[in-house]
């Protein structure tokens, strides 16, 4: 129990540094904009048909489960407004981030962990290369950036699939759907005329992207014994990762929607 | 040859959890020498040439390299000590990611200012210094053993280093193919004057490559000695484990 404690406590150490060594390395992200862009295309454009696919049926249960008690008081017409909302607020950035923690974060340990084991990453130390600045800035830059943009297809896609729910199912015709969807994602007092619900969904994002990807890299880059060791490590960084964003989910939801 | 010494161990002490290691490793290496370490298999030769280039800190005693003492050196003086060291890895350990031209040009890209054109020209050169001119744009999956630790010799030269370090260069590799990396470092030592530091449990790369050579067991080098005396010594322990090595 000690030792799976101090384990624990070990790796939230290492990911803070990491988090920390990444900030700090910001600043070359411009000289980095090959690998970067290369990070995009791995954790952007290789999963949107994933995210897509995902985000159609996640809109769709919505509405149904919803939909199914709002007719019980006649109030099926609010569904639009309920998906629109849920999607933005919660269930788009959970999903991709959940998404990319399997894919995405899977594939960043596997490929570092394989590095470690096979003595690339010695091989960048003694060539003097700094291999936060090589091999992690990029990702994690990679991975937060598409985590929001991902988000934002998620959502789209999810309040379509609703919407194909609605007036399917529900006897919610489009026009009214998309109204109240409208009616929901404006607000005119903030920049674009979008409701709080889509900013901190899109911060969430950022914040899932940040932590699913330290998280995998953490698990790459202490990888050791062999294929074992980095069988081991891409299922502690996908594991790790749905944790941390289940968990930090709860205190962002707390702080942004009850401190 | 010039009795400079350029790595200095004193008294070097390594342990792994309960494992001892390396026990008072004493051991001067001089410039531009070939120092060849022998010794079985898990006795310490990789983890006694990883001290001199920092991948590895010692538990007790010092580590001099150039003068620099590697468990206080700066994160500065680090860097610009190993731009002028090369270290050549048992697997070759180059990236899969990269073309193994590309893998010998990491280094200049990374800490250097020089153009792409420039770079290339250095690229192509070191190929063909290390025998394989035409693997610039293949992937290291379409390498064979041999050329993967050629094109890792390339990677370690290219920044023209004043150490380079070999960690098991001909393993794995057969007889003709080992002959000849043997033969091309001793070509190196001589047409480029570097410092090696070899770590091997091939007599024929003894025999090729080496100035000094010394059997590490116990975690001590002993028998520290010229090739031939070394191979034809009449030290039991030495006699038990060159032994199979000399038919």
């Amino acid at each position: 129990m000690l030792s799976v404690a101090a384990s624990f406590l070990r790796d939230v150490g290492f990911q803070l540094e990491l988090t920390l060594q990444v900030l700090l390395r910001l600043g070359s992200a411009p000289r980095r904009r090959t690998l970067i862009a290369e990070q995009l295309f791995q954790s952007g454009l290789k999963v949107v048909h994933v995210v897509l696919l995902v985000g159609v049926f996640i809109g769709m249960i919505v509405a149904l489960q919803t939909g199914i008690e709002l007719s019980n008081f006649g109030q099926q017409d609010q569904i639009g407004t309920i998906v629109a909302l849920s999607m933005c607020r919660e269930m788009g950035p959970f999903i991709t981030a959940v998404i990319l923690a399997a894919t995405v974060g899977s594939a960043l340990a596997a490929e570092i962990g394989t590095m470690a084991v096979s003595e690339e990453l010695h091989a960048l130390e003694v060539m003097s290369i700094d291999r936060i600045s090589y091999l992690v800035m990029p990702r994690v830059v990679g991975v937060a950036i598409m985590c929001p943009l991902l988000t934002v297809l998620c959502d789209t896609i999810g309040i379509v699939g609703g919407g194909l729910i609605a007036d399917s199912q529900l006897n919610v015709g489009v026009a009214l759907y998309y109204d109240s969807v409208i009616d929901a994602l404006n607000d005119r007092g903030l920049p674009l005329e979008l409701p709080k619900e889509v900013y901190t969904g899109l911060f969430k994002a950022l914040i899932f992207g940040v932590i699913l990807s330290i998280i995998s890299c953490t698990a790459g880059l202490n990888a050791t014994s062999g294929a074992m060791g980095v069988g081991n490590a891409t299922r502690k960084a996908v594991r790790d990762s749905i944790i941390a964003i289940i968990i930090s989910n709860y205190f962002l939801s707390w702080f942004f929607f009850n401190a | 040859m010039n009795r400079d010494v350029i790595i200095r161990y004193q008294g070097v002490c390594k342990s792994f959890g309960a494992k001892v290691v390396l026990k008072d490793l004493d051991l001067d290496v001089y410039r531009g020498e070939a120092f060849c370490i022998m010794g079985p298999s898990g006795c310490g030769k990789s983890v006694t040439i990883r001290h001199i280039i920092g991948l590895l800190k010692q538990d007790r005693g010092s580590v001099t390299v150039e003068g620099h003492d590697m468990s206080t050196i700066s994160r500065g003086d680090l860097r610009k000590l190993r731009a002028r060291m090369g270290y050549v890895f048992q697997e070759a350990a180059l990236l899969n990611s990269l073309s193994a031209g590309e893998n010998v040009a990491l280094p200049l890209r990374e800490t250097t200012e020089l153009s792409d054109a420039e770079i290339v020209d250095k690229v192509n050169a070191k190929l063909a210094l290390v025998k394989v001119p035409d693997v610039y744009h293949k992937m290291p999956s379409e390498l064979s053993g041999g050329m993967k630790k050629r094109v890792g010799l390339a990677r370690a030269l290219i920044t023209d280093p004043e150490i380079v370090l070999y960690d098991e260069p001909t393993a794995g590799l057969d007889p003709e193919i080992s002959a000849s990396i043997n033969r091309l470092m001793r070509e190196l030592a001589e047409t480029l004057h570097v410092t090696s530091v070899i770590v091997t449990h091939h007599v024929g790369t003894v025999k090729t490559v080496a100035d000094r050579v010394g059997l590490l067991d116990n975690g001590r080098l002993n028998f520290v000695s010229k090739p031939e005396e070394f191979i034809h010594s009449t030290e039991p322990r030495l006699v038990r484990f060159l032994g199979d090595k000399l038919d």
